[in-house]
């Protein structure tokens, strides 16, 4: 399993956005002119291929969110480039939309069973143009999200449990390789079942939500930020000493705490948190450094929670970073 | 179409200032498919007319130029019958330049 998780990259959210771009394979320039223009409204950047050569090459180095491929290209038949986009590993993901004049059904009908995603009829109106763009790109977002979906948390979009277990597992032998800093952080909302019981369920998640997206401001992008269980949550922190992790952890705790909630003026949601870090020779396996973040998050909580502990091997508990610093 | 033989043809989008440069390109480059349109057709060379002809055809309604889409289409249409007939080739083609001579930015 490390092999596998180790060539997931490191990402805080599950699914990064990166800059959009379209290639637009047409021959005529006119058509990329205009499509240029009126995809920089949407922050859409444009990739132009005048050929399907051209095209075949820009799909595969420039990893479009989506294809406009002209059905008549010289030299090369769209259905041909459709067909060889499609068998490329490189490129067969992409959301393609055939652009073409002719309103033959069985031309439709091809296309699709060759791989289209859509298909729209010149002349086209840019409205209707762009509208399908962007649903192909949200198409190719969820479909990229359903293949993460394993690992991910529905409620909160942050890794699930089994991913983090397997990236713990993956940072730790990193960091055993390596000697790179690494530190572990378990937190949990205060009193969330109090919250529950009287604000209601569905606002509890809105708390869980709110908290998540927090978590994914607060990290750093190499950060992941996981949801360990119904109101926990873990964080691997890799390259962080103790006292950046404490640093974070302090400040996700005091930016919580500051948060104010929908229809709720009053309302403080506070957590707490137990960090585990490399500094302990004991800690070899994963087990090991849940169970002292746990240690460390169930003394956070019976010193009166809203805090962060750390955990001292001496003591095989958590204890205030103020001392440990002493 | 006759009714409005002498009237200026301008783009339905000519009060969209973002477009103006893109529509004064596209007016400007008018002339050359034109040219290259007629020289395909003396040449005999039906592939490239039809390519010239559907290019048009997409490009001019993106531009707001309906008619010239319309009058593309036709040739298109005429240019890949089953049965080439010059005379209805030849009077989409006549209808396509007189189309785009009204073309203003």
């Amino acid at each position: 399993m490390p092999e596998q998780t180790s060539s997931v990259t490191m990402n805080a959210t599950p699914a990064p956005e990166r800059q959009q771009s379209v290639l637009l394979i047409d021959p005529a320039p006119e058509v990329h002119r205009m499509l240029s223009m009126r995809l920089r409204e949407d922050d859409i950047a444009l990739v132009a291929a005048m050929t399907g050569e051209e095209g075949l090459e820009l799909a595969e180095s420039h990893q479009p969110s989506a294809i406009i491929l002209e059905l008549h290209l010289p030299r090369m038949s769209g259905f041909d480039l459709l067909r060889r986009l499609k068998s490329n590993p490189a490129t067969m993901h992409a959301p393609v939309i055939m652009l073409t004049a002719s309103e033959k059904a069985e031309d439709k009908v091809r296309a699709f069973e060759l791989g289209a995603t859509d298909y729209v009829c010149k002349p086209f109106n840019m409205s209707e143009l762009r509208a399908r763009i962007g649903g192909a790109m949200r198409i190719r977002r969820l479909l990229h999200l359903l293949e993460q979906r394993a690992q991910i948390d529905g409620m909160t979009g942050l890794w699930n449990r089994a991913y983090f277990n397997d990236k713990l597992a993956a940072e730790i032998a990193h960091m055993q390789r390596t000697g790179e800093p690494l530190a572990l952080a378990i937190c949990d909302l205060d009193k969330f079942k109090h919250l529950n019981d009287t604000l209601g369920h569905p606002f509890g998640d809105v708390v869980i939500q709110g908290f998540a997206q927090l978590l994914l401001r607060q990290l750093r992008s190499y950060d992941v930020a996981c949801r360990y269980g119904g109101e926990e949550f873990a964080l691997i922190l890799p390259s962080a000493t103790l006292e950046e992790a404490f640093a974070a952890c302090d400040r996700i705790r005091r930016t919580l705490e500051a948060r104010t909630w929908p229809g709720q003026p009053d309302l403080v949601v506070t957590a707490s948190f137990g960090l585990a870090d490399c500094g302990l020779d004991s800690m070899t396996n994963p087990a090991s450094w849940i169970e002292a973040a746990d240690r460390s998050l169930y003394s956070a909580k019976e010193s009166g929670r809203n805090r962060v502990h750390v955990f001292d091997a001496r003591l095989g508990a958590g204890r205030e970073m103020k001392r440990m610093a002493a | 179409m006759a009714d409005h033989a002498d009237q200026p043809l301008r783009s339905a989008f000519s009060d969209d200032p973002e477009m103006q440069h893109l529509l004064q390109l596209f007016v400007e480059e008018l002339p050359q498919h034109i040219d290259e349109l007629c020289e395909a057709l003396n040449d005999e060379s039906l592939d490239d007319a039809q390519r010239i002809a559907h290019q048009l055809k997409g490009a001019g309604a993106g531009y707001g130029f309906a008619p010239i889409s319309e009058a593309a289409s036709d040739l298109e249409a005429a240019l890949t019958a089953s049965v080439a007939e010059a005379n209805a080739i030849r009077q989409a083609l006549d209808a396509l330049v007189d189309c785009c001579t009204r073309v203003i930015a």
